[in-house]
């Protein structure tokens, strides 16, 4: 038995990150929903993104104690999630940790940068990144 | 919640049902649809070479990838990868590779600064301080009652739709913020509330370089700007047939930002 769940956040609608041996969930975060106004068109377009993915569970509520309620159902240890830097989303993973072991799956990078690189402008990034975008496969 | 619908009419009553303060937003729903399937139906339709050279007209070879990036459906560097596979050499994609790289920008720069997205990055460069702005939308600008064909025709396309073009978001924003003296953190919230592809890095940031908070000068169009890329759609007139973006640039910067340092 899998001692993981993965858990579906709004970055991670596709099959792909999905595995068969792990239970996976997605939730709609009501708090969300709510503080930032998102309308029913928004919701629709996740909803049907969701029926693409067979084995995921949706609910709604609060993200973290639902998340946490689906590890215990599956009496896992370990959440699998994609790291992203939309702060909502480091919020709850934060809160995560401090009860289970959380993994971070960096999505795979356009880019290599230099730690701690001039981001100020566009032009910056671009002049190191180009290269990298452009080159042939 | 549900897995079982028989049709997208079905689900759209369930989530009406399930999720009211959302309905009581905004009723309408998207004829853009969600998933992979309809993902990748847009992938094949991308021109990577007409982008490059149309992308700016509304009538151009945008991809409307955007949904399904925000939402993970199609991977930022799988996509990129099979852009370059559609093509000759990478070269001939040179924009629509650099669009896709301004996305991964956004997120970097929403990494290190976090919630400060919602903060001004520099001062205006339009003479203003940014006590000068007013903190919400206008009745008349979200109502879609200002008489304006171009303002209140993109208000209502993003209410029903979620979706603009690129341009009309540059557009609607600057207006939203130098014709109307709004802060831009209040556009910026109602396009997220409303766009499909609602993302707090490129949208905010990209709101933050139209009021000049994230770029050296403030972003406007005039209306003979207005009417090239949107292919005559709209006029930018009021209902007098008088329009706010009706001069040439030097005299909108004059009018608008009176008291700015000159570039």
């Amino acid at each position: 038995m899998s001692n993981a769940i993965t858990w579906v956040h709004d970055e991670m609608l596709s099959p792909a990150w999905q595995s068969p041996e792990t239970p996976s969930v997605f939730i709609f975060d009501e708090q969300w929903i709510e503080t930032e106004q998102i309308s029913l068109k928004r919701i629709v377009f996740m909803y049907e993104c969701l029926l693409e993915m067979p084995g995921v569970e949706i609910r709604k509520g609060n993200v973290v104690a639902e998340v946490t309620r689906f590890a215990q159902e599956h009496h896992a240890t370990r959440i699998v999630t994609a790291r992203s830097p939309l702060p909502r989303l480091k919020r709850q993973g934060a809160q995560l940790a401090t009860q289970l072991t959380v993994d971070w799956i960096d999505p795979e990078p356009i880019v290599t940068l230099p730690e701690g690189v001039d981001l100020k402008r566009f032009s910056r990034y671009w002049r190191r990144a180009e290269k990298q975008v452009l080159r042939n496969d | 919640m549900r897995r079982d619908f028989e049709n997208r009419e079905q689900l759209i009553d369930y989530v009406r049902t399930e999720f009211p303060e959302a309905a009581a937003v905004s009723d309408f729903v998207s004829d853009i649809r969600g998933g992979l399937a309809a993902a990748e139906q847009q992938f094949d339709a991308v021109d990577p070479v007409a982008y490059g050279r149309t992308r700016n007209s509304l009538d151009g070879a945008v991809t409307g990838l955007s949904p399904y990036l925000r939402h993970g459906v199609l991977g930022l560097a799988e996509t990129i990868s099979r852009v370059k596979q559609q093509v000759d050499s990478p070269q001939s994609a040179y924009k629509l590779l650099q669009e896709l790289a301004w996305r991964d920008y956004w997120r970097r720069v929403l990494d290190e600064i976090g919630d400060d997205v919602w903060e001004d990055q520099e001062p205006y460069k339009t003479g203003f301080d940014a006590d000068y702005y007013q903190d919400s939308l206008p009745d008349d600008f979200v109502n879609a009652e200002t008489g304006n064909d171009f303002v209140d025709g993109v208000v209502r396309e993003l209410h029903e739709t979620g979706y603009l073009h690129n341009q009309l978001r540059m557009k609607i924003a600057a207006y939203l913020v130098h014709w109307r003296r709004v802060r831009w953190q209040a556009g910026a919230a109602w396009m997220l509330s409303h766009l499909l592809d609602g993302d707090l890095a490129s949208n905010n940031l990209s709101w933050q370089w139209v009021a000049s908070t994230f770029a050296a000068k403030p972003y406007i169009f005039n209306q003979e700007n207005l009417q090239h890329v949107t292919c005559g759609r709209f006029t930018g007139a009021d209902a007098d047939g008088a329009s706010p973006f009706a001069d040439s640039y030097d005299e909108l910067n004059a009018r608008l930002f009176p008291g700015a340092t000159p570039q």
